[in-house]
């Protein structure tokens, strides 16, 4: 009877071992809308292909996952809220005084990082998600940027890590909405923007 | 008769498997909270320390524990934290009760807490530890059976504490704190038998009967 007990775990427990290293990467895509005062501009966006269509991966961890739709939802809902009107552009060329645009802005992920417990001595896997926000002229010359990183952090879990690498990459978008909300606003209001690089204005 | 003595059983396995745990409270309420009619609460936990950082199942056991029986009205982290996305993310959530003043000051903010009729935010930090591991156990599993052999033993470590802060007057009511300790062990003869130390449930319970004493009053 023992035995059998014994047989019984050991055939539950396997394969519970084998799922803690293969389980899978779950980002959040419905953000909450920002509670934010408008501004009253009416600014065009642009997403890039590659920023929509981002994959991560990883040869080294084996890892791949898809981040490039939810960091498009975060902006739609972070741009939608933050000024009077937001529409998606299909170029950074597009004419703005025609369609009565006063900005227009492109996000850009320049990194997307992250560590494990192991190499933090601490009980949290950590992302870092690197952005450029950049601002066009018309004719989508570039006028400046403001660049910021957002960061997400989330305890690790026995079974499956690969759920808290999910939770915090999606506490890190969450947190791209808040440094937008609180300083991209002011950078916007005050033209804080930096200027941009010489060979990216050519 | 029989089933006395299944009864007894099943309380002496129970007791047997969970180790001797040994809670603490102790409360600092310079401002008693009051809350009154519709006044809720919401049991936030403190994310902005790089290290220490309450589990999600602590803080889902005390929501569960306070929200037991519906004598306080209790608004989940989750939801507080959508509604006023994103003034709580640890980048911008405020540090400081007087912080918070500030933050109701703009319009939108404050009618979102209104709408929530929110009275008091209780801030949750601190964490549960296993510390002083010793011992041997070895295992093993083939087709033919298995089984292990040694004993394992740790210590239990939760210190959590709770700040009470009034978001209307942006002032701190002061701090509930708790520190559940006890001794984990495994011995195992063939089956492994755990005997866990549960002391962040203890921790747990104990700060969730505080709090509801404190905010609903004598």
């Amino acid at each position: 009877m023992l035995r059998r007990t014994v047989r019984l775990a050991g055939a539950l427990l396997v394969p519970l071992m084998l799922m803690g290293c293969a389980g899978q990467v779950v980002i959040e895509s419905k953000f909450p809308t920002p509670v934010v005062e408008p501004l009253p501009y009416q600014v065009g966006v642009y997403y890039a292909p590659e920023f929509t269509g981002y994959i991560y991966s990883d040869d080294e961890s084996k890892l791949e996952f898809e981040l490039g739709s939810k960091q498009t939802a975060v902006y739609d809902k972070i741009f939608a809220s933050m000024f009077q009107r937001a529409v998606l552009v299909g170029s950074v060329e597009t004419p703005q005084a025609e369609n009565q645009l006063d900005l227009l802005v492109e996000p850009v992920l320049q990194e997307y990082a992250f560590l494990s417990p192991g190499e933090t001595a601490t009980n949290f896997y950590s992302v870092s998600m690197k952005y450029q926000i950049r601002l066009y002229g018309e004719g989508g010359t570039i006028i400046g940027y403001w660049p910021f990183v957002a960061y997400g952090k989330d305890r690790k879990q026995f079974v499956n890590s690969n759920v808290s690498l999910g939770e915090a990459t999606t506490l890190a978008l969450r947190d791209a909405a808040a440094a937008m909300v609180s300083q991209f606003r002011t950078v916007v209001e005050q033209e804080q923007w930096r200027a941009p690089p010489r060979e990216q204005t050519q | 008769m029989n089933q006395h003595r299944a009864l007894y059983l099943l309380g002496l396995t129970a007791w047997i498997l969970t180790g001797c745990v040994t809670a603490r409270v102790e409360e600092f309420l310079p401002v008693r909270p009051v809350l009154q009619g519709d006044d809720a609460v919401v049991i936030l936990t403190n994310r902005q320390d790089a290290i220490v950082e309450a589990e999600e199942s602590f803080s889902e056991c005390l929501y569960k524990q306070i929200d037991r029986g519906r004598a306080l009205n209790v608004i989940s982290e989750g939801q507080f934290k959508d509604a006023l996305f994103p003034w709580f993310e640890p980048r911008l959530a405020p540090t400081k009760a007087e912080t918070v003043a500030q933050m109701m000051q703009e319009p939108l903010i404050s009618r979102k807490v209104s709408d929530l009729n929110i009275r008091y935010l209780v801030w949750i930090h601190g964490e549960s530890e296993m510390l002083n591991k010793q011992g041997v156990m070895t295992c093993t599993l083939s087709p033919a059976g298995g089984g292990c052999l040694g004993v394992l033993s740790w210590d239990n470590n939760s210190t959590y504490e709770a700040s009470i802060w009034d978001i209307r007057e942006g002032e701190s009511m002061g701090i509930i704190s708790t520190e559940a300790t006890g001794t984990s062990v495994i011995p195992a003869l063939g089956v492994p038998i755990p005997m866990i130390a549960r002391t962040k449930t203890a921790s747990c319970k104990s700060l969730a009967d505080q709090l509801r004493s404190a905010l609903t009053g004598p």
